[in-house]
């Protein structure tokens, strides 16, 4: 414990000494003198000394308590933790036995005897300080994975490559630790190798199994994108090296060049390996409508041939989307498999001529529009006056078929073909519809979007929309099929674009299907995915508004062989502690399953505090406590002197 | 102490003394002519009235001319003038033993209002007796107008001391059952004690018969509680220690003050006492013209 040998103990012995100082010094100053006529002046309502004394005593106790509880507040720091307690402190002394707890993301997968794997770690860390703690030895530390530099790690990619990195470093740090024990999931991804670098020291690297359910290839999610029609295009363009080779990420924002780097590329590509940092190297960009770009010229590319797609910025509000076409349109179809939004599909098919001017006289930001102007020459003009106000129109078209309109009047055309690419881009679609705020077609009622599709290995999309009342809707992803091959680098095109997005301060909104869910705030971390294990999930830190919630949801299918899961796991367990409330059938989709999950913030705060800000906290409760007592036990006395002091026609006397 | 009392007693003070016409209210019974007329019918010069002769008395006192008038036999009577037998009860309590200056303590202003009362006494050819008190009867002298008797009860007087503790109603209670007899009873006292108590202890020395008078000595910070810093105030007599500002609580310890002397005066004037306040700070001499003018008002 904070003992007499450490040389702070004399600066407390001081400090606790202050009160008993002033006390004598206090009660010397007493003046005693004779006066027999005492007892008049204490009839007068005056305190007898004793009582007096009596309360400076008391008052000396509550000084000393309050001190005490100071110099232990600032003890803690120099306070050795009782063998059991993990504490995560620089240690005093040179450590005989580092361990090292993987405190990434990953960690936070159950396992199945339902404890996560920082738990199980925690657990054993914990154990091993009992153990061997007895001198004071083992240390523990978390690894976290953020790189040292990032200057914004509530937006960090909890990646492996993050975590051997902070492992290496962590190994370079400590030259002089002669055992080293990391515990770690398989998010490291080549702990031997690691390990075999320090070879001088012995690491025991103990795999935590946290294989999940479910796994999918890769994931996006979206974030508060808000578009408008200012623009912000997304160029892929077509590469001629051929596979590998290098790349070129470029990323512009307002037709200004922010970032222009040259990657290589590797085969098959690092999925989890960023190749641009775009909270390191773009600064934050202004309010309001913001054009980003992000242009990736791969060596070898197969996918959209001089598609642009504007994907403009706006802080301010949540664009307004109109989606043209119905239903039964081939892109409808793969991107609302349910039917929904087009409910009864009154805007037909080609937006005719007489469609077309009341839909480009909507209050909208982005106009999606489904083979537009195909048969009605005079929709070109019309289209290109929309655009020149200002406006943003997509237009969709099967590939092969000649567009309606020619491509000089549109700045981005999508094309949609029943290829890799059209998946793609489909998917990227779907992804905005959750920050979309779609407005009802000129003659449909408002509209309505909840569903949830897709099969496992079909190169199929799966979304989930609810736009509801209050229009509140995010969550979307894209299960393209990567796996396929013919697009192993639009997954990385897709993360940069989405980290720059990630970047804003724009509200979050989240919802789950058939309840409606207010997240005040939110931070999409990023994330994570495993291989082909079709697992992927959203981690971040989400601001609720009561601390037990169904904040966040999780879907799992009930057979992980026909399908996949789609994850937004609640925030990562050092932020918020959160647990499985129960579980229910999802919007009746046959195999899904929804699970609730309880938040409880306050108890996130009080477990997640460090030993001595807790210890810290409850003395200064305690301390403070006592000193309110005091001052209202003084109070209470010198109120009853004054009363006592006021007598009828008396002039009340000032005590 | 020696000094003090021939200071406090010198001639120019006891002739101050000497010119004090103390009248007594009541009539006193006594032994000895005097000053002091007696309820007794005596052969002094002054005529009371006539009363029927009765066998036994004295026949010089028949007064023949009316007999010669009336044929019948009748005494004539006169007022007896008898000598006066005052008591001193003096507080000897540990709170007279205060000064809040170079001054007298209240206790030495006592004893030289108390060896004044009985150089005159003495000197008038009364009797003049002592009783010291705490909370009983410490000292008794029997009254005397001898000289000698004068001169050992100044010198037991001079001894004296207040150090004496315990309530001075039960001294004066305690002296209550030593007066047998009608007389002059001068209490000094500073009556720090309950009020109603002592008030009652003192109403049944004049039950008894005594013309009583009660000097209030108090010292003048006692009066005033004027101290310039505020601290701890010791009651030296019982140890209560009470911790107060005399700058904040004066006018309310003064008004205290006068209540409590006013509830003494009233309470004796009910009881024909008379009740003379004593400031330590003035001569004594002040105290005696100011009783010695309330008893001209009261004749």
């Amino acid at each position: 414990m904070f003992g007499m040998s450490h040389p702070l103990a004399l600066l407390a012995l001081l400090l606790v000494g202050v009160p008993v100082i002033l006390y004598i010094i206090r009660h010397r100053h007493l003046n005693v003198q004779e006066f027999p006529a005492a007892v008049l002046v204490a009839e007068l309502g005056y305190i007898r000394t004793s009582r007096a004394r009596l309360l400076e005593r008391i008052l000396l106790a509550l000084r000393i308590l309050t001190v005490v509880g100071l110099v232990l507040i600032l003890a803690g720091a120099f306070m050795v933790p009782p063998p059991g307690m993990v504490r995560f402190l620089p240690p005093r002394r040179k450590s005989d036995m580092l361990v090292l707890i993987d405190d990434s993301p990953s960690m936070d997968i159950r396992l199945s005897n339902g404890l996560t794997a920082y738990t199980a770690a925690f657990e054993f860390a914990s154990g091993l300080q009992d153990r061997y703690n007895s001198a004071g030895k083992v240390e523990v530390r978390r690894l976290s994975g953020l790189a040292p530099e990032d200057p914004f790690p509530a937006y960090h990619v909890h990646a492996g490559a993050y975590m051997t990195r902070a492992l290496q470093r962590e190994l370079a740090s400590m030259p002089t630790v002669p055992v080293l024990v990391f515990l770690t999931d398989n998010a490291v991804s080549n702990p031997g190798p690691v390990a075999g670098v320090e070879a001088a020291y012995p690491v025991v690297v103990s795999r935590i199994s946290t294989l999940p359910d479910v796994a999918v290839l890769n994931a996006s999610s979206d974030t508060p994108v808000l578009l408008s029609g200012q623009g912000c295009v997304l160029s892929v363009q077509l590469a001629s090296t051929g596979p590998g080779g290098d790349a070129e990420l470029c990323l512009l924002r307002d037709d200004a060049t922010t970032l222009l780097r040259t990657v290589s590329l590797e085969i098959p590509p690092a999925q989890d390996e960023a190749l641009l940092d775009v909270s390191i190297d773009v600064p934050p960009g202004p309010e309001g409508i913001t054009e980003y770009v992000v242009r990736f010229d791969a060596a070898w590319d197969a996918y959209p041939i001089n598609n642009t797609i504007r994907l403009p910025v706006n802080r301010l509000r949540a664009p307004r989307v109109l989606l043209a076409g119905d239903k039964n349109e081939i892109f409808s179809k793969a991107l609302f498999p349910s039917g929904t939004p087009f409910l009864d599909g009154v805007l037909g098919t080609s937006v005719a001529a007489a469609d077309l001017p009341e839909v480009l006289d909507a209050d909208v930001d982005v106009l999606i529009l489904v083979s537009a102007g195909d048969g009605d020459q005079g929709a070109a003009t019309r289209v290109t006056s929309y655009l020149a106000g200002g406006g943003c129109v997509i237009d969709l078209f099967s590939a092969g078929t000649t567009p309606p309109l020619p491509s000089a009047v549109f700045r981005e055309r999508v094309i949609v073909d029943p290829t890799p690419d059209m998946q793609f881009l489909a998917g990227l679609f779907r992804n905005r519809l959750g920050s979309w705020t779609f407005v009802p077609q000129p003659t449909q009622r408002p509209v309505q979007l909840l569903g949830v599709s897709g099969t496992w290995g079909n190169s199929t999309a799966v979304y989930m929309v609810r736009h509801g009342k209050g229009r509140r809707l995010i969550c979307g992803l894209d299960l393209t099929g990567l796996e396929t091959g013919d697009a192993p680098y639009l997954p990385i095109v897709l993360r940069e674009l989405i980290r720059v997005v990630m970047r804003l301060p724009a509200p979050v909104l989240t919802a789950e299907a058939g309840s409606q869910i207010d997240v005040l705030d939110a931070d999409i971390d990023g994330i994570a995915g495993t291989g082909d294990q079709g697992f992927f999930r959203f981690t971040g830190s989400f601001i609720i508004p009561s601390r037990t919630y169904p904040a966040s949801i999780r879907y799992a299918p009930v057979d992980t062989d026909a399908g996949f899961g789609v994850g937004i796991l609640p925030p990562a367990s050092e932020h918020i502690p959160w647990r499985f409330a129960g579980s229910r059938p999802f919007a009746g989709v046959p195999g899904w399953s929804q699970e609730i999950v309880e938040l409880n913030g306050l108890h996130a705060m009080l477990q997640h505090s460090m030993l001595s800000v807790s210890l810290g906290a409850s003395l200064g409760l305690a301390c403070l406590l006592l000193v309110l007592a005091g001052t209202l036990l003084s109070n209470m006395l010198a109120a009853e002197r004054a009363r006592t002091a006021i007598a009828p026609g008396r002039e009340r006397l000032a005590v | 102490m020696i000094t003090d009392l021939d200071r406090m007693l010198s001639p120019e003070v006891l002739a101050a003394v000497d010119r004090l016409d103390i009248r007594v209210r009541l009539l006193l019974e006594g032994l000895f002519q005097g000053l002091h007329a007696s309820r007794r019918k005596g052969n002094s010069i002054e005529w009371s009235g006539h009363r029927e002769y009765i066998p036994g008395d004295d026949p010089q006192y028949i007064d023949w001319l009316l007999y010669a008038r009336t044929d019948r036999f009748y005494v004539k009577e006169y007022h007896a003038e008898t000598n006066l037998r005052c008591h001193l009860i003096l507080d000897a309590t540990r709170s007279m033993d205060y000064s809040s200056g170079p001054a007298l303590t209240k206790f030495q202003y006592a004893v030289a209002l108390a060896a004044s009362f009985a150089w005159y006494m003495v000197g008038a050819n009364d009797r003049a007796g002592l009783m010291l008190l705490d909370s009983d009867v410490r000292l008794l002298s029997t009254p005397s107008s001898k000289r000698r008797d004068l001169v050992a009860m100044m010198v037991e007087l001079s001894r004296a001391e207040a150090d004496g503790k315990g309530s001075i109603a039960n001294g004066i209670e305690a002296a209550y059952d030593r007066l047998t007899r009608s007389g002059f009873a001068v209490v000094i006292s500073d009556l720090l004690d309950d009020p109603e108590r002592t008030l009652a202890a003192i109403r049944l020395l004049a039950a008894r018969g005594q013309d009583v008078v009660v000097f209030h000595v108090l010292d003048p910070k006692e009066i005033a509680f004027d101290f310039s810093q505020p601290g701890v105030f010791l009651d030296p007599e019982s140890g209560l220690e009470v911790d107060a500002d005399p700058v904040r609580a004066g006018p309310a310890y003064r008004s205290k003050l006068r209540d409590l002397r006013e509830t003494y005066r009233s309470g004796l004037a009910a009881s024909r006492i008379d009740y003379v306040p004593v400031d330590t700070s003035r001569a004594f001499i002040y105290p005696l013209m100011e009783f010695s003018e309330l008893r001209r008002r009261r004749s």
